[in-house]
């Protein structure tokens, strides 16, 4: 386990992986009642359907977020002080495989608050804690505000919740935090395991109509069988 | 007691078997099978157990009449694929519904069903309107439906399922006087397809005339009652106004869309896309493309939701076996042995397979009688003494 990664939030990290999977099983048909919280362009369809799927965990303070057109979560767990946001696994890679870790400049405005940590293999001092800083701590900040419990911004670390999917099924998950070059710090928490075996995946569409199975009754004659078959038994 | 050659042609067609192929499995002429189906002349003793073996009929099934068995068949057969299924096939699946309908006769004896209930629908009638007048009919309103063969059970049309011996056979419909038996093949097992099934059989129930041969329709005729009951299948499952307002609330015709169609209406992807076409939702091209797209996506065979969605199996038989047994109107043993009375002998496990009956549901009951005399092995000391 990581140890950047508090043991109470580690507790309720299975909160969030049944969310996921959740969002996997169930909410699509929610999309046809326009009941989904978020509404993305159609191609991300998914993110809505998980956006919807977490928006009301309980442990958590959880706000919605939008950069330009794209709206997303702020998760923030009140214990470990961490903010979390959910990254597909492919995109998380391309970010870490590029030279210049280039990014979403919300991405990086989250990552900016892990400038402190030292990944495996981050190069020391790329970052540091001069003027530059304040830009995006202006940025997270005001997205911040809403979270009641956060106590110190500069003492807020961000987690990542990664994902990969394959036809609809959630194939990978788990907790990664990284530093602001997007070095991974301490091991990744696998989250796959965490999933409820027995959580129902009500995948079943509501119909209008009673279900209601065929009845059947016993005839004259059969009734007359069973008089008979009981007085027989009597004598 | 006579020899009924007509039985013997018929447990041939039950097991599809041709008459070389009996021949060969029991070691005689096929000539001499098919004297013995005509009545010329009569099989040996030796013969008659080769028979029933290799058939896996009690002998007394081939001595029984026919009375009230097939005499009350009449009309057509309709099937799925009906030109890709050889006779041989179609002729095994028709002997096994004649024996569905004889063992339901039985049991209307002693179970009162749930009797047909079907609005009366003119020949002319275009498909999506009957399916909208039977939706109506039914007050199945315009959501989904889960439940299909329960709902074509509470409206008096006998539903069953087997395994069929050619996968090209999806399922298959009969009128036996006022009823209609529908059965689905369990070669197939994806739900969402067996729904369409059901509901294309249902839609030769509503439409077509019953008393029409159609071995005699020409190629373009059949496709035409089978485009008919696809269009009728497709508006019953999905309402045209509930597709309308779904698909256009997606925005789209990425296959995405279909797979969250799929989801609620619980057609196939595939299906759903001949909607739309037919709908017009979507144009030919449209059609064209997305139907390549699927097939590139190898989701001809397995599509998402395919292990999601589940097909509840016929209910009406079992409750009424259930019922006879629990009300003590018959043991199992007694059930098997009165619907051999009645001119069906059959194997219980044949019934069970027939009717869709769990494995082991007619099986004869353990008997234990306090009469039986102990019987034990005798001691060496015995012996000696």
């Amino acid at each position: 386990m990581s140890d950047v990664i508090n043991e109470k939030l580690v507790k309720k990290l299975p909160k969030i992986a049944n969310a996921m999977q959740n969002a996997f099983g169930d909410l699509l048909p929610l999309y046809l009642t326009g009941s989904l919280k978020t509404r993305n362009s159609f191609p991300f369809l998914k993110w809505d359907c998980i956006n919807t799927s977490l928006v009301e965990l309980s442990g958590f303070e959880i706000k919605l977020s939008r950069r330009g057109s794209w709206s997303f979560l702020l998760i923030f767990e009140p214990d470990s002080q961490m903010v979390i946001t959910l990254i597909k696994r492919n995109k998380l890679n391309a970010i870490q495989k590029s030279k210049n870790k280039s990014s979403s400049q919300y991405i990086n405005e989250l990552t900016g608050l892990n400038k402190v940590l030292h990944g495996n293999g981050s190069p020391y001092s790329l970052w540091g804690n001069d003027s530059e800083d304040n830009e995006f701590l202006t940025a997270i900040e005001k997205e911040c505000e809403s979270f009641t419990n956060m106590k110190d911004l500069s003492k807020a670390r961000h987690l990542f919740i990664v994902f990969d999917e394959f036809k609809n099924k959630l194939t990978y998950l788990s907790a990664i935090v990284v530093d602001s070059n997007f070095y991974q710090v301490g091991d990744a928490i696998d989250m796959m395991g965490m999933i409820d075996p027995e959580m129902p995946l009500p995948l079943e569409s509501v119909p209008t109509h009673p279900k209601k199975p065929p009845e059947v009754h016993l005839s004259p004659l059969a009734l007359k069988l069973r008089e008979d078959n009981k007085a027989a038994n009597d004598k | 007691m006579i020899f009924n050659g007509k039985r013997l042609r018929k447990a041939r067609y039950y097991n599809g078997l041709s008459v070389d192929d009996l021949a060969s499995k029991i070691g005689i002429k096929k000539q001499s099978i098919s004297q013995f189906e005509t009545g010329k002349s009569n099989p040996s003793t030796e013969t008659l157990w080769a028979i029933c073996r290799e058939l896996h009929f009690p002998i007394n099934y081939f001595f029984q009449s026919d009375e009230g068995f097939d005499n009350e068949i009449a009309g057509t057969t309709y099937f799925r694929s009906m030109f890709s299924t050889s006779k041989k096939y179609r002729q095994e699946q028709i002997v096994k519904m004649e024996h569905v309908a004889a063992i339901y006769s039985f049991l209307s004896k002693y179970i009162v069903f749930p009797k047909i209930n079907l609005p009366q629908i003119s020949e002319c009638t275009p498909p999506q309107e009957a399916a909208k007048i039977l939706r109506k009919h039914w007050n199945l309103g315009n959501g989904p439906i889960c439940d299909l063969i329960q709902i074509m059970e509470r409206n008096g049309i006998i539903t069953t399922s087997f395994k069929t011996t050619s996968d090209s056979i999806d399922a298959f419909s009969h009128k036996y006087g006022d009823l209609f038996i529908v059965v689905l093949s369990q070669n197939k097992d994806v739900a969402a397809r067996s729904y369409f099934d059901a509901a294309h059989e249902l839609g030769h129930i509503v439409l077509h005339d019953w008393y029409e041969d159609i071995e005699e329709l020409s190629r373009e005729e059949f496709r035409q009652r089978e485009k008919e009951a696809n269009q009728f299948a497709a508006s019953f499952l999905c309402p045209e106004d509930s597709f309308n307002h779904d698909f256009h609330s997606l925005r789209g015709n990425s296959l995405d869309t279909y797979v969250i169609l799929k989801n609620k209406w619980h057609m196939s992807i595939e299906a759903l896309l001949y909607h739309a076409n037919q709908l017009g939702a979507i144009t030919p091209a449209q059609y064209q493309y997305s139907y390549r797209a699927l097939h590139k996506k190898g989701w001809y065979r397995n599509e998402p939701y395919d292990d999601k969605i589940s097909l509840q199996p016929p209910t009406l038989f079992k409750s009424a076996i259930e019922l006879l047994l629990k009300e003590n109107i018959f043991s199992t043993t007694s059930l098997m042995q009165n619907l051999e009375n009645y001119g069906c002998a059959m194997e219980y496990s044949q019934v069970e397979t027939l009717l869709g009956l769990p494995e082991g549901m007619l099986a004869p009951e353990k008997t234990y009688s306090s009469n039986i005399i102990p019987i034990r092995l005798q001691s060496n000391d015995q012996d000696k003494g």
